[in-house]
């Protein structure tokens, strides 16, 4: 399903769709000896305000992999991440966090991050520390030249999907 | 016609030949000379990867090294990505990881741009380590009672 986009209605051609409201509509009378009649439209306002409502939402939307590529993963649904990894990351602005739990942290982001977006096993992500993926590869070589020199507002994890641990002993 | 013939096929050898590298242990373990860079791919900033590496077989990255290169190849404007890598006891640690080449191991030479390698920065240790993902094209033999070892790239 495609996000469609609405255009914008002018002034002067919401006048004309009012004044069409406003005029009653004529019809034939089905049963018979009955005389033609009119039935008024019901009138109902139609400003731009309503018309942005009805744009489909992201909730709307039915999710996939490629969609979310497409669209850049401008703003991802919420609830996002838990608030205890959210309350983790924020620590972790402030101090630094002990190598026990930043091993926790990386795997629970990956976790979260390869369900949400259903990465296939034994493909190789690169994700930021709000679970955002900003890039793939088949190898983890390919994924590392991809991104090197690359800028990112946030440092990057690099993940095997369906491993849990980059390298050593894959279990 | 038969000159010709010839030296297409010594060139044919040159091409096919398996070079070899033959070296002692030293202290009980096999250590190899690698040279090699960090490169930045966006600006072709580079910088340089000379050191001597064990060769450990039961490392499946590329090249382990302390974690202070990775202020080096942030100097060239590469940040390292951060990643879980268990050690040998089984337990989990933090390491940053980037991608380097390598242009020499010992006395042999790969053609250009070098072979790509997983750099795995993690630990103060200076002892560099050599893995098995950057001796996957060549064949290594360890021959235990001569203390020698044996690397072939064909």
């Amino acid at each position: 399903m495609a996000l469609t986009v609405i255009p914008e209605v002018s002034e002067s051609y919401q006048q004309t769709i009012f004044k069409e409201e406003e005029e009653t509509i004529s019809y034939p009378s089905s049963t018979p000896g009955s005389q033609s009649g009119t039935i008024p439209k019901p009138k109902f306002d139609l400003s731009k305000e309503d018309i942005s409502k009805t744009e489909p939402t992201r909730e709307d939307i039915p999710f996939s992999f490629e969609q979310r590529i497409r669209l850049g993963f401008n703003r991802p649904p919420k609830p996002w991440l838990p608030p205890r990894l959210l309350q983790k990351l924020a620590s972790m602005r402030r101090t630094q966090l002990k190598r026990e739990e930043m091993v926790e942290l990386i795997e629970q982001i990956a976790k979260i991050s390869i369900d949400f977006y259903q990465v296939k096993p034994r493909a190789f992500i690169a994700m930021k520390f709000d679970g955002r993926i900003v890039d793939s590869a088949d190898t983890e070589i390919d994924l590392l030249l991809r991104i090197q020199g690359k800028r990112f507002d946030m440092p990057v994890i690099v993940w095997e999907a369906g491993s849990e641990s980059f390298s050593g002993w894959r279990t | 016609m038969g000159s010709w013939f010839r030296i297409f096929f010594r060139l044919e050898n040159l091409t096919e030949r398996t070079i070899t590298i033959n070296k002692r242990y030293k202290n009980k373990s096999a250590n190899v000379r690698i040279v090699g860079a960090i490169q930045n791919p966006q600006n072709m900033r580079r910088t340089p990867l000379d050191f001597e590496c064990r060769i450990d077989t039961g490392f499946d990255g590329g090249i382990l090294v302390p974690h202070w290169y990775r202020s080096d190849a942030q100097t060239i404007g590469v940040e390292p990505s951060i990643t879980n890598i268990t050690l040998a006891d089984g337990s989990k640690i933090p390491a940053y990881v980037c991608a380097a080449y390598i242009h020499k191991i010992d006395t042999y030479t790969f053609p250009p741009p070098g072979k790509t390698a997983i750099l795995v920065m993690c630990g103060n240790r200076k002892r560099e380590l050599l893995g098995m993902d950057a001796l996957k094209h060549c064949s290594v033999l360890f021959d235990g009672p001569k203390q020698t070892f044996t690397i072939s790239f064909g």
